[in-house]
């Protein structure tokens, strides 16, 4: 065997190396890439499913505007507080004059001024405790969570009286849905 | 024996140069390949890990329309992103596309529940949807795409 074929079939094994190992180091970052997101996809699609609540009772004082229910985390994830601004509260009622509205309230512990809602406290198997993770509402963080079995005593301010019957909706930070209805 | 040498070094010449420009092409194909790999992984990625969700629409008059989008995904969407996406509403006679718009016929949003620009997980945006007709009674679906084609639908009647 010649010198110029000994070269050449270096050459032809260094560009199947090259491009054997160029290869492998593309399926590997690809499949890294892919195995991250498909991680981070089933961790958010578990958080939907493991997310649930549950408006149990609702009571509405209709001259006032103010709704209070109690909403039950029925999933399998807690719910931490600084997270209730996550939450979504939509609520379609009528007003004195008769003319159907639809409104998104804002959460706020504060509750300065209307519209907004805020939890009044929270209650563990029917009695007014929290020993899991206990919810402290602070003026700039809450710590706390709202953990499985749990239910909060939300109140509702509308800021306007309302008349013949009230629809809230509820969702979760992950998107999780629960509703009530209730004549005034 | 003299020629037979130069006529091996003539030749071991041209395998070297040969075998360099094979090995140059090779190598650029191959980070091409990487990088349209990469590419299409991000997207696919990115796509994977976004998910909004209509949560309510209603009508608030005989020409507008305001829902209510929540961020269910882990993607966070910038202000530009956010006007990128495309309303679709399918009504009972004509289905009609909206691109954002800040007056007349079109879309627009505001940011509720969010500490930043930003429309982050779990934050909700309140769209207003403006059409050029009036509303008749009927059911109606509405389509939200966001900017890499990630949709939610929400289907609601008007009386």
């Amino acid at each position: 065997m010649g010198l110029s074929t000994t070269i050449a079939t270096v050459f032809t094994a260094l560009i199947l190396i090259t491009g054997f190992s160029l290869n492998l180091v593309i399926v590997v970052s690809t499949a890294e890439f892919l195995r991250a997101s498909l991680r981070d996809g089933v961790a958010m699609d578990r958080q939907v499913f493991d997310e649930r609540i549950d408006i149990e009772e609702v009571a509405v004082d209709g001259s006032l505007g103010l709704i209070i229910m109690n909403v039950t985390n029925i999933g399998e994830t807690s719910i931490m507080a600084d997270d209730f601004r996550l939450i979504d509260l939509i609520i379609v009622y009528y007003d004195d004059s008769g003319n159907m509205k639809t409104l998104w309230v804002p959460y706020s512990q504060e509750g300065a001024s209307a519209p907004y809602w805020k939890v009044r406290r929270v209650l563990f198997q029917g009695g007014e405790g929290d020993l899991i993770n206990p919810i402290s509402f602070g003026l700039s963080e809450s710590i706390g969570a709202w953990d499985p079995h749990e239910t909060l005593e939300i109140e509702i301010a509308v800021g306007e009286s309302l008349s013949r019957f009230v629809y809230v909706f509820m969702y979760s930070p992950s998107g999780g849905q629960s509703s009530i209805a209730t004549s005034i | 024996m003299s020629s037979t040498m130069i006529s091996e070094a003539i030749i071991m010449v041209a395998v070297i140069v040969a075998g360099s420009m094979l090995t140059q092409v090779f190598l650029i194909s191959i980070t091409r390949f990487q990088y349209s790999s990469n590419w299409a992984t991000k997207d696919l990625s990115e796509k994977m890990l976004t998910s909004v969700l209509i949560i309510y629409a209603t009508n608030s008059s005989s020409s507008e329309l305001i829902f209510w989008v929540k961020n269910i995904g882990a993607v966070s969407l910038t202000r530009q992103l956010v006007k990128m996406s495309d309303v679709v509403l399918v009504g009972p006679s004509d289905v009609s596309e909206f691109s954002y718009s800040d007056s007349g016929s079109g879309w627009s949003y505001s940011l509720l529940n969010s500490e930043d620009e930003k429309w982050d997980y779990g934050e909700t945006i309140q769209v207003t949807l403006r059409l050029d007709s009036q509303l008749e009674p009927g059911d109606y679906t509405l389509i939200f795409v966001v900017y890499n084609g990630v949709k939610t639908e929400y289907t609601f009647t008007i009386g």
